[in-house]
């Protein structure tokens, strides 16, 4: 019976899903099949990026970039099967995209974490493979969980106990739940992860093996002391080897992430407090009389910037809301820039639509990013655009209405079968009809006489257990309907060396983040093509127009229109904020200048705006004057001209 | 007048007979034959150890000073002391090397100091930012030059990086002020003392303009010197309460992504004996605790223990200040301090050594004059570049002049034993506070038979706690344990009250060994246990950074 267990289950999970060595093999082969456009980038700590760009007029770290990064919690196999997709998709079909634009494709971000899907016995696993005392006991990763009952899963063990506070669920007795001693309900058992307590200090599975998660390791409102999230900020070399990558590779423009979390469906709550420019605080004595400030009256960081810029001590520099905060140790920012909020708002909304097109549901519950999170770094701290998307979740069960059975069971044969094959189906689904009764079948047993509508009706309503609620049921329910119940491993009793009779099962590990590919091919592809979308909204510098003027014998004026043919300004303003995207800069050479520098920048150009620059120069007829527009994350362009 | 004259011998030499001699500053070569010769000299007590490569790839030395008679390092608690994390900022090095000397040839000669060493192991990084150091000495300098790690930083937003550093123009080896007379400038030189220049009055036509540092337009941008060396703060570095460098300057990509902050943090990591840190700055007269920011708040039962050790380290070092760091002096992220507390709740101070001593008129503040009164008085001179003129490739002819590297954050070297003594004394104060524990007193009671009632006291007779009471509402590190060997042991707890058996707090859980948060401060903890059987037994106490303990009773 065990062995039939692990027959029936083993095929549903193991197929398409590739172990981390296959991704990277993959990889490899692509970069070979294709060695001008794709290129394998070894990031370090064994994490590897495909680099994807065609031929084009810049090298492909000059030009804007999308970096696609998955699966960084290691525990989500769905997000790398999008980001190798994707991968594959780019460099078989080369797009005319990649001729202006590169890609970084990260498929793993925790490979440790991720091969846990290939180990038997097969368990769930989200950590790395840093040794870490979760009992505090002083000995490291001493009692793991274990498959005592040898079915080739680590699933969930209950045991009877006079303490206990779960119980099985009358409704639906697969779930364990909390029993609810308002209804009367009283505990029967304690929950734990199937295994023994090797370490016979009296509990089960209390220093499991590993580590960190790397989805709580950066450094953007990273939090101590937690179980998971590391010792300090960017501690794993995960972490690192991505963030590092991401520092050496400044031409990164936006980041397309496929993880638990998604933005793009509903954007991030406000978090508690104000702007920088709202915060308010009382200028110190000293400082306060230099600026002419009362220093028992309290001043918002916006007035205080104002002040000082009125006065003019700040020498050139660019005074910024975040620099009087900090200056005040106020902290970093925590909300989306309102002037930023706009962009996410807009491709949030093209999301939408995209999915629609695409057939895919846009109404589920979705995580927003959390703190100490790869996607909230990007935002905070590399200061460029950052969209997820978990691809996929399981659907919540639609609340069966009786209506629909009702009516059924009221029609002749007759009206049944004048009904199109669409209504049937329709029907069926609202009757949550098991996938093997197709509208087809159903129909033709109508009209064979097999059985009526009534009787059918009277069958359904039998069939329909009273459901139980919560998300669990939500996934049994799935479960029921599009894998024929095998996601479940029901409860057994087992005999285990010290507790005695326990019962051992629950969910198949994986069954929510490595679903059959089938069942979520549509959401897949769509969200892959999404970065297609995503890739063509990237800044692109341009120089418009070059005017020259002759002022008199050998001097010139020049004026140049820089423009940036892109959806996204060159730079969000929180980017601006926190120094991290570099200005535009435009050059001249040829000729010596008169009036005007030789460096020029400009903090930022719009989403499809210009910037006029203008020179006085002085050069000989026929002389060769160069313009260059260049930007870290936006390109380069540039326009030779020769003066007459 | 003889007799006391030796006598004053006898004592100088008590104090200052070590092997080292701080009659000048040591340039980083000499900090490294130093730390050799402090192994070589005392070898049963001293090893050193590179526990890492700069950024630069010269060696960060540490010193450690243990007496294996008296057990080994993890058997004890231990301090962790370390200068010199601003390059720029070198007495730190000094005073730690003093430190090591001083405890090291004061072992057979002070009973204090015997003790001391016998019971606490020191872990001393003289210098960690040695490339830092090294440019400070070597290259031309201001006084606030090389405080910084050299990892290549765009400081000016240009897109290219480190492109306009400062230069030594006339080549004395000074970085100082360059001065350009223009008609309508903002600045005069002063009447009374032409060297000080100062900004016109309402009523005075300015004459000259300050120009910024000594050096050309490398960049050709109209801005002099403004993107140099580095600039990242190690002492912005470390991974507690971090933030990037939009919201604390000098902060680089993550926590610990140079080398030298690094090297420490796997060092605190692995040596959960530490329970004491300091660190070594200048300059203001400052003793500093965490946190550095106003988003976090110490336990309060900690504070009581700093505010202990700082107040009398006031005392130690008179006109230094004790105070928690953003309140009284700014608002630091990502601070050593803060790290070895927030971490791993060690307690911490940093000193920033040397107070001006120029305030003649006694108003608590340091005038420009005084400054100078100062230089001419006591120094004859010898710390001011008067000005002169000098042609510039760039701006033609401008003024050279102001103060040379060596003054203002230092020290003169006249003063320097009597600054690194009193600074290490403070170290000494702290580590003679580190948790010292006895296993005080066992009573056994007879209940039935061989039904034995053992209770033990471990009292801690020190300031600090085995464990202090941040990490056990945090919930890191390991608890301490007090474990009985050598019977059956059927219940057993900690006792609530000493002068009531029922109010054991009973462990379930394998009672033979009881599982203790901490042993406060000056206080006991009594264990307790319910064993059967008689004859000898064993008990131990376990304390990472409290120490480790065995005493053999009689059940009986």
């Amino acid at each position: 019976m065990r062995k039939a267990i692990i027959l029936f289950l083993a095929p549903l999970l193991l197929f398409s899903y590739a172990p981390y060595s296959k991704i990277k093999n993959e990889l490899r082969l692509l970069s070979k099949k294709a060695p001008s456009t794709a290129k394998v980038i070894d990031i370090g700590a064994g994490l590897v990026v495909l680099q994807i760009a065609e031929k084009g007029t810049l090298r492909p770290q000059e030009r804007p970039a999308i970096f696609v990064a998955a699966n960084i919690n290691g525990d989500y196999p769905l997000a790398t099967e999008a980001a190798v997709e994707l991968a594959k998709k780019l460099v078989n079909e080369k797009p005319s995209i990649l001729k202006d634009a590169t890609f970084y494709i990260l498929p793993v971000g925790n490979p440790h974490a991720y091969n846990y899907l290939f180990k038997t016995p097969k368990r769930e696993f989200h950590k790395n493979a840093t040794r870490w005392d979760d009992d505090r006991d002083g000995v490291i990763d001493e009692d793991p969980p274990e498959d005592i009952n040898g079915d080739g899963y680590i699933t969930t063990m209950l045991v009877k106990d006079p303490e206990g506070n779960y119980i099985h669920d009358p409704k639906d007795p697969r779930i364990v739940r909390k029993a609810d001693p308002l209804k009367g309900e009283k505990g029967e058992y304690k929950l734990y992860t199937e295994g023994i307590d090797n370490d016979n200090d009296g509990e089960i599975n209390e220093d499991d093996l590993g580590g960190v998660n790397i989805e709580k390791n950066f450094p953007h409102q990273w939090k101590p002391h937690t179980d998971d999230g590391g010792l300090w900020p960017a501690s794993e070399a995960y972490t690192k080897a991505i963030i590092d990558f991401m520092f050496d590779h400044e031409n990164i423009a936006l980041v397309y992430s496929f993880s638990k979390f998604n933005n793009l469906l509903k954007l991030p709550p406000q978090k508690m407090g104000k702007t920088v420019e709202e915060m308010e605080v009382k200028v110190p004595k000293g400082m306060a009389g230099f600026l002419g400030l009362d220093p028992q009256k309290k001043y918002t960081i916006k007035q205080i910037v104002e002040i000082v810029k009125q006065m003019g001590i700040a020498r050139g520099m660019e005074i910024t809301p975040q620099m009087v905060a900090t200056f005040f140790g106020l902290g970093p920012a925590v909300n989306i820039n309102r002037s930023d909020l706009k962009f996410y708002e807009k491709i949030s909304d093209e999301y939408k639509k995209f999915l629609k097109k695409n057939g895919v549901p846009t109404e589920r519950d979705v995580k927003s990013p959390s703190d100490g999170s790869f996607e909230e770094w990007v935002y905070f701290q590399y200061g460029v655009p950052c969209f997820t998307t978990d691809i996929w979740s399981v659907p919540k069960q639609k609340k069966k209405s009786s209506g629909v059975l009702d009516k059924l069971e009221k029609m002749s044969k007759e009206e049944f079968l004048k009904l199109t094959k669409e209504e049937v189906e329709k029907m069926l689904k609202e009757m949550g009809a098991p996938s093997m009764m197709t509208a087809e079948r159903v129909i033709s047993a109508v009209k064979s006489g097999m059985i009526t509508p009534k009787r059918m009706a009277e069958m359904a309503k039998k069939m329909q257990k009273p459901s139980a609620e919560g998300r669990e049921a939500d996934i049994l329910a799935w479960i029921d309907k599009s894998l024929n119940g095998k996601g479940f491993i029901p409860w057994k009793k087992f005999n285990h060396p010290t507790l005695g009779e326990v019962e051992i099962g629950g969910f198949v590990p994986y069954i929510q983040t490595a679903p059959p590919l089938k069942l979520v091919e549509k959401n897949l592809e769509a969200d892959e093509n999404f970065a297609l979308e995503l890739a063509k909204k990237l800044p692109k510098l341009t120089i418009r127009k070059v005017k020259i003027q002759k002022l008199d014998k050998n001097i010139y004026m020049i004026k140049v229109w820089v423009g940036n043919e892109g959806f996204l300004p060159t730079s969000l303003m929180h980017g601006i904020t926190n120094r991290q995207v570099p200005a535009v800069f435009v050059e001249i050479s040829g000729g010596k200048i008169l009036y005007g520098k030789k460096r020029n920048r400009t903090s930022k150009i719009d989403g499809f705006g210009t910037r006029k620059f203008s020179w006085v120069i002085m050069g000989k007829k026929g002389a060769k004057i160069t313009i260059t527009a260049f930007h870290a994350k936006s390109g380069k362009a540039t326009r030779t001209i020769v003066l007459n | 007048m003889k007799k006391f004259l030796l006598a004053f011998v006898i004592l100088s030499f008590t104090l200052t007979a070590g092997v080292l001699k701080f009659d000048h500053y040591y340039p980083y070569e000499e900090v490294v034959q130093a730390v050799k010769k402090l192994k070589s000299t005392y070898p049963e007590f001293v090893s050193i150890k590179v526990i890492g490569k700069s950024t630069e790839g010269r060696d960060i030395w540490l010193i450690k000073i243990n007496n294996p008679k008296t057990g080994d390092e993890f058997s004890k608690p231990a301090m962790y002391v370390e200068g010199n994390i601003h390059g720029n900022e070198i007495q730190g090095g000094e005073t730690c090397l003093y430190l090591a000397d001083y405890l090291l040839s004061n072992y057979g000669k002070i009973k204090k100091v015997r003790e001391l060493v016998d019971r606490v192991v020191f872990y001393i990084v003289p210098v960690l930012n040695v490339d830092g150091r090294y440019h400070f000495f070597h290259d031309p300098a201001t006084p606030d030059d090389f405080r910084g790690i050299s990892v290549k930083k765009d400081d000016d937003g240009d897109g290219l990086v480190d492109e306009d550093p400062s230069e030594d123009l006339d080549g004395d080896g000074n970085i100082v002020m360059m001065v350009k007379k223009v008609k309508g400038g903002r600045f005069v030189f002063d009447k009374e003392d032409p060297r000080i220049l100062r900004p016109a009055k309402p009523d005075e036509i300015g004459e000259y303009q300050i120009i910024g540092d000594e050096g050309i337009d490398n960049d050709g941008d109209g801005l002099f010197n403004e993107d140099g060396y580095g600039y990242y703060d190690p002492n912005r570095s470390w991974g507690f309460n971090w933030q990037p460098p939009y919201v604390q300057m000098g902060a680089g990509k993550y926590p610990f992504d140079i080398p030298e902050t690094r090297a420490v943090a796997e060092f605190l990591k692995t040596h959960p004996n530490i329970m004491g840190f300091q660190d070594f700055h200048n300059f203001g007269g400052w003793i500093l605790r965490g946190p550095g920011a106003p988003n976090v708040r110490y336990h309060y039962a900690d504070v009581k223990v700093y505010d202990y050790i700082g107040n009398i380290g006031e005392k130690i070092l008179p006109g230094y200040k004790y105070v928690v760091s953003w309140k009284g002096l700014y608002t630091t992220y990502g601070a050593s301090d803060d790290f070895a507390y927030g971490t791993f709740g060690i307690f911490s101070f940093t000193n920033e050594e040397w107070k001006l001593q120029q305030d003649f008129n006694g108003d608590g503040k340091v005038s420009d004059k005084e400054r100078m009164m100062w230089n001419d008085y006591i120094l004859n001179g010898a710390n001011f570049v008067n000005w002169h003129k000098f042609n510039h490739p760039q701006l033609g002819e401008i003024l050279l002049g102001g103060w040379k590297k060596f003054s203002r954050r230092l020290p003169p070297v006249f003063m320097l034993p009597e600054l690194i003594h009193r600074n290490a004394e403070f170290v000494i104060f702290h580590a003679s506070q580190l948790p010292d524990v006895k296993i005080d007193e066992v009573k056994v009671e007879k209940l039935k038979n061989k039904i034995f009632r053992v209770t033990a006291t471990i009292m801690n007779e020190a300031a600090i706690p085995t464990r202090s009471s941040w990490p056990v509402t945090k919930k890191i590190g390991r608890p301490d344990y007090a474990k009985i060997e050598g019977v059956k042991v059927i219940t057993g707890g900690i006792l609530q009250s000493p002068f009531n058996s029922s109010q054991l707090k009973v462990q379930e859980k394998l009672p033979w060994k009881i599982w203790i948060d901490q042993v406060p401060g000056k206080g006991a903890v009594r264990v307790q246990w319910l064993v059967e059987g008689k004859g000898k037994a064993k008990i131990t106490f376990n304390s990472q950074k409290g120490g480790k303990l065995t005493k053999e009773i009689e059940i009986k």
